[in-house]
């Protein structure tokens, strides 16, 4: 049944706004998800691009830029990238199997992302990491004057770390949202709730992580080419 | 068409069912996703948040009456007072006063739709509201070090005061983030209804004046809220960890958090304005009988507006150090707004002309509304201007200015679009001499209260002050200014006896009292649970001929054959 392609459309030819409000289950407004979900993601763009401005006055501040003695930056960064792209893949493939009512594939898509996703997190983690070990090592090399005062770190410095922190937090806080909807997603998708004319968690999600590979792109590109 | 529905006959018993008597007991309240109960439940918490809001404008008022610093407990307890004036009534009601309160109600019932497109995003909304207001709110219990009840910032937050201060300011930010996000949904909710529930017929230039300017409104919303959302998320951050992005003691940058909260809190000016302008086409063209003149003027100006109002936020950083050349950019930029609003203005008087106009409570709100968000407009202008601005910034011609525009107009459409919808919400009539005396103090008070303003302003006295020298010649204007504070709260007070009288004696009101023609008018009052049992016949909504009054039901009925015109 789960792979068959010719299951009666349960969706009956009415006009939808003589059936609304939808308050039998499961009942939607044709288009509106997705209508919604553009809105949305254009919404959550504009924190992006504030950061994006913020950066781009620090970087015009603070020259040269990146500051002498900056730490490098993380390495992992190009992973991230790499795992990012590869979830986008990855839920895309989960939409073109939907709608050919692949079943099998759509489990095995989704189950994908969610895996790349986490690890993209993961990965971010460890972005982490190297950033706090980078700013022990600006710490040590800018000892306080006297015990007991802050550590003399120069403000270009300082600011060079905490924009690379918040930027990377700011995508993070984000991936985890996508998480949290992947993994429901992947749940419905292993119990066969997605068919090919209905599968609006599949649409919401591979927009979502689309989203979510854009903005990271925005973050990536704006560190790597701004620290040149 | 409507054969999922039952035969219309039992619409037809003696009482019929309505939103209020559908379902009952507090978790049908609490739980609903009915827009009209929703849109209930924040008129009810809005209106309540403006009796706070209005009684602290009461305590700052009483302090100013007098040149000392003598009724205020201290001068931080006054700053506390106008940041929790200032934030209450700019987050939790002029924001969401028009929109979410008489949107939620009105929009869909103006599409002919049974709800908007997403009900649980619509409550969920409301709890984001509830929530923020608690946080808020909060506040004003705690007392931080300096035995200051509230938070001492100013409603615009500024950094470094706002990373320093030591009242509880992270919890009134995250009260505002909660507020924003409240916000962006319901913008997100009402786009998608406008566009997904239209019925087919209804064409974007056959949609009401209240929906282009609810349209324009939630596109702000969405899209100018999210950069407030992360300001002060990077605020809270800020204090919480003291990392330094708008700390200047380390490296930050306090402009560009002026940068950032302006880019949204200018567009806020026209979330908060759009919709009111949106009520005001409504009352202007059904209470003078008159199909509005130049709908497509005002439609596209309400884009115009909100397109706009992102390209001139700068305005409000004259005196923050931003290089001359952007200053004239920003000044310039700011005056290409005051065309779309001059051509509301000018389509409304132009409804007006020769029209037969009655001059019921809604009506006086709606005139007023010209006035004063003429007087607000054109005193923009002053401030727009580079040279001029310099010498008003930070003065009470500041304070004078944005209480014409936010007071003066945007909540004059809202309490006037709330007598408007009145008795199709309530389904009671509502006391004309009470409503007419209580607009005539609030109008009267207002003017009192805010003109006077504009001259100490003008004569140097300066904003966010607890006191001010007796000699200077401040104190005639402060006196008027307070006296005209307690005629309106008069008002407000005999508006809140004209309700309650409506509620508990008013009389049964007509479906149409006002004898207008947009689809929510073609609905029983108060209308059934799912509003309109099919999809109502689209008609042009500023054309009123096809109603005559009707002196036994107390409003306007069809004309049963219309001269020239076939019944469908
Ligand atoms: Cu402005």
């Amino acid at each position: 049944m789960r792979d068959s392609r010719d299951a009666p459309d349960p969706i009956p030819p009415v006009e939808p706004r003589e059936v609304w409000p939808p308050y039998a289950k499961g009942q939607s407004l044709p288009g509106a998800g997705v209508l919604g979900m553009w809105f949305f993601l254009a919404s959550l763009t504009m924190p992006f691009l504030a950061v994006f401005v913020g950066y781009l006055v620090f970087r015009a501040t603070y020259q040269p830029w990146p500051p002498a003695g900056a730490p490098p930056l993380p390495a992992l960064l190009w992973v991230c990238t790499g795992l990012i792209l590869c979830a986008s893949i990855a839920v895309h493939w989960g939409l073109v199997s939907v709608r050919a009512e692949r079943q099998a594939r759509v489990r095995a898509a989704t189950l994908a992302a969610l895996v790349l996703g986490a690890a993209f997190f993961a990965c971010q983690c460890g972005v982490w990491h190297e950033v706090w070990r980078g700013w022990e090592g600006v710490l040590a090399a800018h000892p306080a004057a006297a015990p007991g005062e802050q550590p003399a770190v120069p403000a270009a410095l300082r600011i060079f770390v905490v924009t690379l922190f918040l930027f990377t937090s700011l995508h993070a806080i984000h991936v985890i949202g996508g998480l949290v909807l992947q993994t429901v997603v992947t749940i419905r998708a292993f119990r066969g709730v997605y068919r090919y004319y209905h599968h609006p968690g599949i649409t919401y999600s591979a927009m979502y992580w689309h989203f979510l590979d854009a903005a990271w792109l925005l973050v990536f590109l704006a560190l790597v080419l701004g620290s040149r | 068409m409507s054969t999922s529905y039952q035969s219309s006959a039992e619409e037809t018993a003696p009482a019929p069912e309505n939103y209020l008597t559908s379902s009952r007991g507090i978790a049908s309240w609490i739980f609903t996703l009915d827009h009209k109960r929703i849109g209930i439940l924040y008129g009810v918490m809005i209106l309540l948040s403006f009796a706070a809001a209005g009684f602290i404008a009461l305590l700052i008022r009483t302090e100013l009456l007098t040149p000392a610093l003598d009724r205020a407990p201290s001068g931080d307890q006054y700053n506390a007072w106008f940041t929790l004036h200032g934030a209450i009534m700019v987050f939790m009601v002029i924001i969401p006063g028009v929109p979410a309160a008489l949107g939620n109600f009105v929009l869909p019932l103006m599409l002919g739709a049974k709800d908007v497109a997403f009900p649980r995003l619509n409550l969920m909304s409301f709890y984001f509201w509830l929530g923020g207001a608690g946080f808020l709110l909060s506040t004003l219990f705690l007392a931080g070090s300096t035995k200051v009840y509230g938070v001492d910032t100013g409603w615009t937050l500024y950094p470094p005061h706002s990373i320093r201060t030591t009242q509880f300011a992270s919890l009134a930010l995250t009260g505002v983030f909660l507020l924003g996000f409240s916000s962006i949904f319901t913008g997100l909710n009402f786009i998608v209804t406008i566009q997904k529930l239209r019925p087919r017929a209804m064409t974007w230039f056959k949609m009401p004046l209240f929906l282009w300017a609810i349209y324009s409104t939630a596109v702000l919303q969405v899209m100018a809220t999210p950069v407030l959302a992360i300001t002060l998320l990077l605020l809270i951050v800020e204090r919480t960890m003291g990392i330094g992005i708008f700390n200047p003691a380390l490296g930050g940058d306090p402009v560009l958090f002026q940068h950032f909260f302006w880019f949204y809190s200018h567009p806020a000016v026209y979330i908060m304005i759009l919709p009111a302008m949106g009520v005001v086409s409504e009352l202007i063209a059904v209470h003078s009988h008159r199909h509005i003149f130049g709908y497509r003027f005002i439609a596209w100006s309400s884009v115009a507006i909100a397109m706009f109002s992102f390209i001139v936020w700068g305005h409000h950083m004259f005196t923050s150090t931003m290089s001359p050349l952007m200053n004239a950019i920003f000044s310039a930029l700011t005056f290409s707004v005051s065309i779309p609003s001059a051509i509301k203005v000018f389509n409304w008087l132009a409804t007006l002309y020769k029209a037969s106009i009655s001059i019921t409570t809604p009506m006086l709100y709606g005139l007023a509304f010209i006035i004063l968000f003429t007087i607000g407009g054109l005193t923009g202008l002053h401030l727009g201007t580079l040279q001029v601005d310099i010498h008003l910034h930070d003065t009470y011609f500041v304070v004078a200015h944005f209480h014409y525009v936010m007071m003066g107009s945007a909540l004059m459409a809202m309490f006037g679009g709330l007598h408007h919808w009145w008795p199709k919400i309530t389904g009671r009539t509502y006391s004309e001499l009470l409503g007419q005396v209580s607009f005539w103090l609030i109008f009267i008070g207002f003017n009192t209260a805010f003109l006077p303003q504009f001259v100490m302003g003008s004569l140097g006295m300066p904003r966010r002050y607890a006191s001010y020298p007796a000699d200077a010649g401040f104190t005639g204007y402060h006196i008027a200014s307070t006296i005209g504070a307690y005629i309106m709260a008069v008002g407000f007070v005999v508006m809140f006896v004209c309700f309650v009288q409506s509620l508990a004696a008013g009389r049964k009101a007509a479906a149409n009292p006002w004898g207008g023609n947009s689809l929510e008018w073609h609905c029983a009052a108060p209308p059934p649970h799912t509003n309109f049992e099919t999809v109502p016949e689209v008609i042009d909504c500023y054309d009123f001929h096809d109603w005559r009054y009707d002196a036994a039901s107390g409003g306007f009925i069809k004309k049963t054959t219309a001269p020239g015109r076939v019944p469908a």
